[in-house]
């Protein structure tokens, strides 16, 4: 079967190709694109309540998705690159973090959209959940495009999981978000995938005037997983928040590529990555903080906290701050090790061994993200992932049970 | 031409392609031309052939393995590609570099018997007053070779050698340059550490024996006049078992509105617990393309620091390179960058640990200002042999205009869970609150601002012997005044 390897979450400058940061490899078979593509859609989405006043169209083509003015008529400006440095190669209509080839697999899927439209001032109490159970073997993509209009509040919550513990597939999302003025979204995905499916995320936003937008994403499952988020924060004081946490797994990999481009003035941005790596697992995080001319007094904030688990393991980080802007701030701060020394002594001394220890520290990690998830099923299927990874763990992690 | 003209003058270099012109700016004493007659110079035609590098090796007297070498790394830099990831080169012609030019003198060793040009150039830079002044040794390059290198008695003594790298490698070091010789920096490396392998000329050789602690610095200066030219000189230091040395490094270029062109290497062998300061204050003129070569490996216990001011040249790719080999070598790197109108400069360091119980440190501060572009780039690389390393990242970033731009592209990349790494980066603006209250003291504005600039350099200045600081605190100043 033929497969092809879609070049995905490029960062938005090229750095030293030995780094292997520049971008990554999401190898897709034809086999997997033509499964999709013949299949109905939704196909695994369980039949989700929407309340009352909100807008929700399925099966609109992606032809005709791309031609609504909301979408047409950003105020992009079509500039997704980096202003002033190289013509970036992944020029897209409308922004993603994964990029133009991730545009160009999707389409050939042929996968119709879902619109959600939030009316103009309405605010909706409820999370809006929709849970997709994959069973082993599936393969599948599924497009929501959401258009909050001026004043509407709304949580989202996307939830993927699979009724069967140890199954393969192929599971896709994008979405893609605008915000009008005064618009709040609290966009929430989660994914308890088995270990043997390939994952990807792909979001692109775009904020406009005090716009405030909430991205909390958790990954606890898959085996190569691939997470690209771009948000383009053109109005004045529109505020971006962004939590990722997740867990990867002994001989799986976690590829992300985070993208905040602040152009109004007075913006705000905060990402915060919490991860743990276990034994014979991958990572490369791209994290950017793009400051475009204009955006006097905005202010970015990242930061990045792994914990590592395990003698063999890769993890990569590039963490950028982009300035073409004077006055603005902007900072990053990372740091990656393992539990410290200290932290194990003063455990023992309390009776607590280094297995219960490392189970703490990955449960506070994950505790960062999971208390943003306003769905206590959530939070607990969360929990039973992390109890699951610790059941046949013995404290050492060349032995993880995680390993295939 | 004189300095007013110099001052007011746009000059085209050739750069529109990347759209950058460059006005020409008053730099003080580093802009002073000589003219060079053409009875007093030997240079190479225009361009680079295997005909030209041959030339350059019968001019230099190579022996056979080193005309194999550079033919060899010709070979190679044809085939490799210019890096796509940094600054654009597009204005850099090697059809039109010289790349060897000798100025009709043997060296000297006596500073009185150096030819009165060139003498008046050095003079003007103020090389041999701080030679008389604090220095152990001091070598001058001018064009593509040693004009001038003396090392003090009492540092000969120890058994220290400092001398260019031409007679180290013609007479009883040869052995030693051949086994060290781009070792570290191989040509296989990237394009221009190829073109350097092919034809290096020039620099200096450093040999500091075992337990021998020199007390004061020993320095090289590389005056590059030749309009059009390239510079590809090789440093290549040997410091043995617990021994210790201060290494300087001072170049600078008057401008001409044609490129010109850096290209040198750094290559430094740290002993076991040995001890190895090498400071660099980089002033090339505004036509200069610097994509220059620095790597350093460190045995056990062995400790190299960085002290790099970045303030001149066209466009600059400059990464210090450490590689900490031995278990608990150690790195440190802290650098300052300027980058003012026409000038695309991408600096930073790499840290690669090797040994166990290593430990690197990286500390930058970039300034952009009146559209100049400035990036950091880094990587921290722990191995899995690395267990128990630790590595810090902090830079900072300060913009003082909205026509200039400022990246920081920091990467980690580690292999073992048996170490710390953290990163820390800003990037901001010069505090109203600050200006505001420097003003309120009597302070003009612009003085504030220069004031702000020095303290924000200082972590570099610090490092500096008092001329250097100096020095640095006037380029800054310079640079504040030009806007």
């Amino acid at each position: 079967m033929d497969v092809k390897n879609i070049k995905v979450n490029n960062l938005p400058v090229l750095s030293w190709h030995r780094d292997a940061l520049n971008d990554a490899d999401l190898p897709v078979s034809q086999g997997t694109v033509d499964a999709i593509k013949n299949a109905s859609h939704p196909a695994y989405l369980v039949k989700p309540e929407y309340p009352e006043g909100l807008k929700v169209t399925e099966g609109v083509s992606q032809d005709d998705a791309a031609k609504l003015p909301w979408i047409k008529d950003i105020k992009a400006e079509k500039e997704n690159y980096v202003a002033g440095k190289y013509p970036i190669y992944t020029k897209q209509d409308f922004l993603t973090g994964m990029g133009r080839e991730a545009d160009e697999l999707i389409k050939e899927t042929a996968v119709p959209v879902r619109l959600i439209e939030a009316p103009a001032g309405k605010k909706f109490e409820k999370p809006v959940y929709l849970h997709y159970t994959y069973p082993n073997g599936s393969e599948d993509v599924d497009i929501t495009f959401i258009h909050m209009e001026k004043g509407s509040d709304l949580t989202l919550i996307q939830y993927l999981d699979s009724d069967s513990i140890n199954g393969s597939g192929f599971a896709g999302t994008q979405t893609k978000v605008v915000l009008e003025d005064d618009a709040v979204l609290h966009l929430i995905k989660v994914q308890c995938l088995p270990l043997d499916f390939v994952y990807f995320n792909d979001m692109g936003s775009f904020m406009k005037e005090r716009a405030h937008f909430q991205y909390t994403e958790l990954v606890l499952g898959g085996k190569n997983n691939y997470l690209g988020c771009a948000v383009d924060q053109t109005g004045r004081e529109s505020d971006f928040k962004a939590d990722l946490g997740f867990i990867v797994s002994n001989g799986n990999l976690l590829d992300l590529n985070y993208n905040d481009i602040f152009r109004g003035s007075k913006s705000k941005g905060v990402m915060r990555f919490n991860g743990v790596m276990i034994e014979g697992s991958k990572k490369a995080s791209r994290e950017t903080l793009d400051f475009r001319k204009g955006c006097i007094d905005a202010d970015g904030d990242e930061e990045e906290n792994i914990l590592m688990l395990g003698p063999n393991i890769e993890n990569r980080t590039i963490p950028l701050i982009l300035g073409e802007e004077e006055k603005v701030n902007g900072r990053h701060a990372a740091t990656a090790g393992k539990l410290s020394e200290d932290m194990l002594f003063y455990m023992e001394t309390r009776g607590i061994d280094e297995r219960q220890a490392r189970e703490m520290m990955i449960r506070s990690n994950i505790s960062k993200v999971t208390r943003l998830i306003p769905n206590e099923e959530i939070a607990m299927a969360a929990d039973a992932r992390i109890d699951r990874i610790f059941a046949a763990c013995d404290g050492d992690c060349r032995n993880c049970p995680t390993a295939h | 031409m004189d300095s007013e003209m110099r001052k007011d003058t746009p000059i085209d270099t050739g750069e529109n392609d990347s759209g950058i012109l460059l006005q020409d700016v008053e730099r003080g004493l580093y802009d002073f031309k000589d003219e060079e007659r053409e009875e007093d110079f030997f240079k190479v035609d225009e361009g680079l052939t295997p005909d030209i590098v041959r030339e350059i090796s019968e001019a230099k007297h190579d022996p056979a393995w080193m005309l194999d070498f550079r033919l060899k790394s010709l070979e190679i830099y044809e085939k490799l590609s210019v890096p796509d990831w940094g600054p654009p080169i597009d204005g850099l012609d090697m059809a039109k570099i010289v790349t060897y030019v000798r100025p009709r003198t043997d060296m000297k060793a006596s500073w009185e018997d150096v030819p009165e040009d060139i003498k008046n150039a050095f003079d003007k830079l103020g090389i041999p007053q701080a030679e008389r002044e604090s220095l152990g040794g001091v070598g001058a390059q001018y064009d593509s070779e040693l004009v001038y290198h003396n090392v003090r008695e009492d540092v000969a003594k120890q058994g220290v050698i400092y001398t260019d790298m031409e007679s180290a490698l013609t007479g009883e070091y040869e052995e030693m340059v051949k086994d060290h010789f781009m070792k570290l920096v191989p040509p296989t490396d990237h394009k221009f550490a190829a073109l350097h392998g092919a034809v290096w000329s020039g620099g200096s050789f450093v040999y500091v024996p075992k337990n021998v602690k020199v007390d004061i610095p020993l320095q090289s200066y590389f005056r590059l006049n030749a309009p059009g030219a390239g510079q590809f000189e090789h440093t290549l230091i040997i410091v043995e078992e617990g021994a210790d040395v201060h290494f300087i490094e001072g170049c600078s270029a008057p401008k001409y509105n044609v490129a010109n062109l850096h290209a040198g290497c750094v290559e430094l062998f740290v002993g076991k617990n040995a001890h190895l300061r090498y400071s660099t204050i980089e002033n090339w003129s505004k036509n200069m393309y610097n994509l220059n070569t620095k790597r350093a490996i460190c045995e056990e216990g062995g400790t190299i620091e960085w002290i790099s001011g970045s303030f001149g040249s066209h466009e600059s790719y400059l990464y210090p390179t450490s590689i900490l080999k031995g278990d608990s070598s150690h790195a440190e790197f802290t650098g300052v960058t300027f980058a003012g109108k026409g000038q695309n400069l991408d600096t930073g360091a790499r840290m690669v640990h090797i040994g166990r119980n290593t430990s690197s440190f990286i500390d930058t501060k970039s300034i952009c200002k009146s559209g100049g572009i400035s990036t950091y780039r880094s990587c921290v690389e722990v191995r899995k042999s690395a267990v128990g390393s630790k590595a810090s990242v902090n830079c900072g970033s300060l913009m003082l205009d909205s026509e200039s731009r400022s990246d920081t592209v920091p990467a980690m990349v580690i292999l073992t869970d048996k170490a710390d790494v953290g990163h820390e980066a800003k990037i901001g603006k010069i505090s109203d609150e600050a200006v505001f209250y420097l003003m309120s003291r009597g302070v003009s504005e612009a003085d504030a601002r220069a004031m702000i600039v020095s303290g924000f350099a200082n972590p570099v200045s610090k490092e500096l012997p008092l001329e250097y600081a100096a020095e640095m605190n006037n380029l800054i100043k310079l640079e504040m005044e030009q806007g």
